[in-house]
């Protein structure tokens, strides 16, 4: 048995900070493909040039992903948060039910 | 001589968006990676055990793919530089060819007059008419292994350029070390929930936090404007953050600003609230209606509880709608229809006491009616009339209100209200005309 201890203002700081780092990592799929394309037109060569711009979408994807897992985890912490708050309220209902 | 085409500032630029790409997943690793440590004070248990987990898997999958970017970046500038050498190199070779070929050229010019020379001193014993061709002729060889020389290096630059690319072309191909999604964030969502469903999860809990912001800045607003006094400073800052909040509130559901508050707190669009909802006072709905919903109907269990929950988290949805957008109609449903429900309930849980209220004011008009017919018979009779009438008309509301719970039993309530009220008015009035 595991014990537990919850203070949830904790997991709402934590989980806003989470959150918002994975929001700020979004942007980075433009970029990224921005960046990508920017060399593609670069570089003289069509070989290489073909290289970078199938790289973009590979890169997009990926970073979209990061930038999903990053706020996944902020999300589920904020999930989190309001089920450990729902159930505080209702354990003080009860509580206050049963004195 | 091979030319090497490209532009060294369009792939270091592109190599710069990648770096401050790859800079920003490596914050977010940190971050992700800091969370465990930063929730370990105040979170222990079987989630915060799952929610390390992932917050390192995602930390893991961000730090790899920043680390993979800063290396493509990087290559990229490498790149960037040595195409920009090669291309100073075989400019530079180009010239000194040029150079050369010129110089080539010159030198058979000279070297072409030996010929005619050695037949004009065949013709004319003792000329010299040489002019250095025979020199000219000599440097010629000399010239073209220069030109050689300066070719074969053009050929090394390019063949060096050829190896550049092809490390290059590796690092751009490579494939991302995150290719697919959610196995990475491994949440342990107690029941498997996938990307979307916490966000709409995300949803529910931001609105839930819109309403309760909304009660408090509304309640701010109130206070501060019903102050006898002009607000200080740090009052008027209070009172620009609760609008703002409020605000922000609305636009969590409707998208729009919230309705503009005069003063007193009353929105101007209240108005129209009024007019479609009575003298429902939002904020007691909403907090009837969270307590409905939280505590249900101890005493009815079953069906009626279940109900009283789902009518109470409805009027509550519903008022926290109104509070920041006076015009929501779904608001004003959801509020009227739990408006009409407690009603509706309140006469069932009543009825004993409305027939006995009923019984007994007819109880009491009949005498008096009784009494009255022998003093002033017509008014009397008038008088019975009426109150008949409006007694007659609470006893059917009664039986109306009892068979429905809706819309209809709420109108019906406040009708048994007025027939009762105007039934004890008369009463309390005919003592003071000496009937």
């Amino acid at each position: 048995m595991v014990s537990a201890r919850v203070d949830t203002s904790v997991i709402g700081t934590a989980a806003r900070r989470v959150a918002s780092s994975g929001r700020d990592c979004a942007g980075g799929v433009v970029q990224v493909s921005a960046g990508l394309g920017q060399m593609a037109g670069g570089v003289g060569d069509g070989a290489l040039a073909s290289a970078a711009r199938s790289a973009v979408g590979q890169w997009a994807r990926s970073v979209a992903i990061c930038a999903g897992a990053a706020e996944a985890v902020g999300l589920a912490l904020e999930v989190a948060e309001s089920q450990y708050d729902a159930a505080e309220r209702t354990a003080t209902a009860s509580f206050a039910r049963s004195a | 001589m091979k030319a090497v085409l490209g532009s060294p500032e369009l792939i270091r630029g592109g190599a710069t968006r990648l770096a401050e790409v790859s800079d920003q997943l490596s914050r977010s690793a940190t971050t992700l990676g800091l969370a465990p440590g930063a929730t370990a004070g105040g979170w222990a248990g079987p989630a915060a055990v799952a929610f390390d987990g992932a917050a390192e898997g995602a930390a893991t999958a961000c730090r790899s793919s920043a680390e993979r970017l800063a290396e493509i970046a990087e290559a990229s500038r490498r790149y960037a530089d040595r195409l920009q050498a090669t291309q100073e190199e075989l400019a530079t070779l180009a010239r000194r060819e040029a150079e050369l070929g010129a110089q080539e050229l010159a030198l058979r010019v000279k070297a072409a007059a030996v010929r005619p020379a050695e037949q004009v001193a065949a013709l004319v014993p003792g000329a010299d008419l040489d002019l250095g061709g025979r020199a000219a002729a000599a440097q010629i060889e000399e010239m073209g292994a220069q030109r050689a020389r300066v070719s074969a290096a053009a050929q090394e630059a390019a063949r060096r350029h050829d190896l550049d690319k092809a490390a290059f072309e590796a690092a751009l191909t490579a494939p991302p070390p995150v290719t697919s999604g959610w196995p990475i964030v491994g949440i342990a969502t107690p029941d498997g929930a996938t990307l979307s469903e916490l966000k709409k999860r995300k949803k529910v809990v931001a609105q839930a936090r819109a309403t309760t912001n909304a009660f408090r800045a509304r309640a701010t607003i109130e206070r501060i404007e019903r102050l006898p006094e002009l607000p200080d400073r740090a009052t008027a800052k209070e009172l620009a953050a609760a609008k703002k909040s409020l605000d922000s509130a609305a636009k969590t559901f409707t998208g729009e600003k919230a309705a503009p508050l005069t003063r007193g707190g009353v929105a101007q669009s209240s108005a129209l609230v009024k007019g479609a909802l009575g003298r429902v006072n939002l904020a007691m709905t909403a907090k009837e209606g969270v307590l409905d919903a939280w505590n249900g109907d101890p005493d009815h269990p079953g069906f009626r509880d279940v109900t009283t929950r789902v009518a109470g988290a409805g009027g509550a949805i519903g008022a926290g709608m109104l509070l920041v957008s006076a015009t929501n109609p779904v608001g004003m449903t959801l509020v009227t229809a739990y408006g009409a429900y407690k009603a509706g309930t309140w006469i069932y849980d009543h009825r004993e006491d409305i027939k006995r209220v009923a019984t007994q004011a007819w109880q009491r008009v009949a005498p008096a009616v009784e009494a009255a017919k022998e003093a002033v018979t017509e008014r009397v009779e008038a008088a019975k009339e009426a109150v008949t009438e409006r007694v007659e008309t609470a006893k059917e509301a009664v039986s109306g209100a009892l068979s429905e719970a809706g819309n209809a039993a709420r109108e019906k309530a406040n009708e048994v209200r007025e027939g009762l009220a105007a039934g004890f008015s008369r009463l309390v009035q005919a003592p003071r005309f000496g009937w």
